[in-house]
């Protein structure tokens, strides 16, 4: 930055403090060579007129200069120093300056420059630094106040996302041949993970599903994909139907490529037959007397292809079996060193004859134990369905 | 029409993606084909694969052809399970 023309040093306190010196020590040995001159001369005079001993006249003589000598000293020392204490003295009160400024007050004096020299810059860049201090102050200030306004709301999101997943289920007369249980935990405020149940007309129907991506721009597609599964579950029976259905919507105005992968069923609980479709989720596991992996070939995930088709597949659901729909944030949570839970384990810890809220909170540990320390580095979402009997 | 290669050098997720989507998309600008080599990508994410459904919509908007190249067994499993082995054209 160019210093402004009156700002430019003119004589640099180094010059004017040796100028100084420079008069001082000419001004002294002057002013005490005239002495010693006058008093030398008055010596020699009284050796040669007045007849004072040689000896004695030179003993006079170096004592009358070594007086002058050490006189010389003394009055330049003290004048220097004052002198030059008075051109630094602003220093000091630039070091008070600096400490208020460092204890958060901006607003500190500093002192008066007059003088056209390194004091006045240093003035100049105290203040410049004073102004830019306060003013990155006003920003960070602004800044949190608006970063603390986001956090509000994602909080208020994050309640009114939680309240549009199903309520906890509980058994009615019709459906207490079940014990559901589902649990989503996002990996920021917002998920882009859902699942929901319906129970209707003796069915239940229920689907679990991941949006690409996580944060609010997956909440929001998670959000009407919920809805539409929610309203064509209540009234459509037919389950190509209404995936079909979802793919189109979602494709919809999809300019981004979002994309939602989705598993949905229809369970007919006096009979125990289960209709499934899969939009390239995660195949759920059947825990009976073993544990399987359901059979369901993958279509495209929702949002890719408007006319993509899904495959409609058949199963007869066994007495006291659980049905365990997860998403890939359970296999794929990691350890700090970016290990992931994996398929195995997540089969490790599935176990015959456990309720379904057990189940899930026994998972949930283990992902918990296994990923230490690590931040969850994605949506964790489990429903488990237990077909108690027929 | 030409075709150019970008070569992925580690997994495509959420760290690289707005990079990668600029390289294929400014290949694509010039009007050649895209090839995508993922010889040495073990990984990708859902926000990689957004990435490649993009670059294949881009392409085919654009007239072009969008193509995946050494996709390793890692990545090709996550492609399975999701739906994806039969939607995307490799080279």
């Amino acid at each position: 930055m160019k210093m402004p023309r009156r700002l430019r040093i003119r004589q640099s306190l180094a010059s004017r403090i040796s100028l100084w010196v420079v008069l001082y020590v000419v001004v002294t040995l002057v002013i005490s060579a005239f002495v010693g001159n006058y008093y030398v001369l008055k010596i020699v005079r009284d050796i040669e007129e007045n007849g004072i001993l040689y000896v004695i006249g030179v003993r006079r003589m170096r004592l009358v200069l070594t007086l002058l000598f050490f006189l010389t000293l003394v009055v330049l020392t003290y004048a220097l120093r004052r002198t030059i204490h008075r051109l630094i003295a602003p220093l000091t009160t630039f070091t008070q300056a600096v400490d208020e400024v460092a204890k958060g007050n901006l607003q500190a004096k500093l002192p008066v420059i007059q003088s056209k020299d390194e004091m006045r810059r240093l003035h100049h860049s105290f203040s410049l630094m004073q102004k830019s201090l306060a003013r990155q102050m006003e920003e960070l200030k602004a800044f949190n106040e608006a970063k603390g306004r986001i956090e509000g709301e994602l909080k208020v999101a994050r309640d009114i996302q939680l309240s549009m997943l199903p309520k906890p289920f509980t058994p009615t007369a019709d459906s207490n041949k079940l014990d559901i249980y589902g649990q989503q935990i996002s990996a920021k405020e917002v998920g882009g993970d859902l699942y929901d149940f319906i129970i209707r007309d003796g069915k239940l129907f229920f689907c679990i599903g991941d949006v690409s991506g996580k944060g609010v721009p997956a909440a929001l597609v998670m959000t009407t994909t919920l809805c539409q599964f929610r309203i064509l579950a209540s009234h459509e029976d037919d389950v190509e139907k209404i995936i079909t259905y979802i793919n189109r919507i979602t494709c919809d105005g999809n300019e981004t490529m979002m994309f939602v992968t989705f598993f949905m069923g229809m369970l007919d609980f006096s009979s125990g037959r289960m209709q499934y479709c899969n939009a390239g989720h995660n195949k759920p596991f059947v825990i009976g007397d073993g544990i399987t992996e359901l059979s369901a070939k993958p279509g495209l995930p929702l949002g890719i292809e408007e006319s993509a088709s899904y495959i409609v597949h058949e199963y007869d659901m066994q007495e006291r079996t659980m049905l365990f729909l997860y998403t890939d944030g359970l296999t794929e949570a990691m350890t700090p060193q970016r290990e992931q839970f994996g398929r195995q384990r997540l089969i490790d810890n599935l176990q015959s004859g456990m309720n379904s809220k057990d189940q899930i909170e026994k998972m949930t540990q283990a992902v918990h134990e296994y990923a230490g320390d690590a931040p969850q580095s994605d949506d964790l979402t489990m429903l488990a369905i237990r077909y108690l009997e027929k | 029409m030409d075709t150019e290669t970008y070569k992925l050098d580690e997994e495509l997720d959420s760290f690289n993606n707005k990079q990668v989507q600029e390289e294929i998309l400014a290949i694509l600008d010039k009007g050649c084909n895209a090839v995508l080599d993922m010889t040495d990508c073990k990984y990708i994410s859902s926000t990689g694969l957004r990435v490649l459904l993009y670059s294949k919509k881009m392409a085919a908007s654009k007239g072009l052809k969008f193509y995946l190249k050494g996709v390793s067994d890692e990545v090709k499993d996550i492609m399975d399970v999701t739906g994806f082995n039969d939607f995307f054209d490799y080279a």
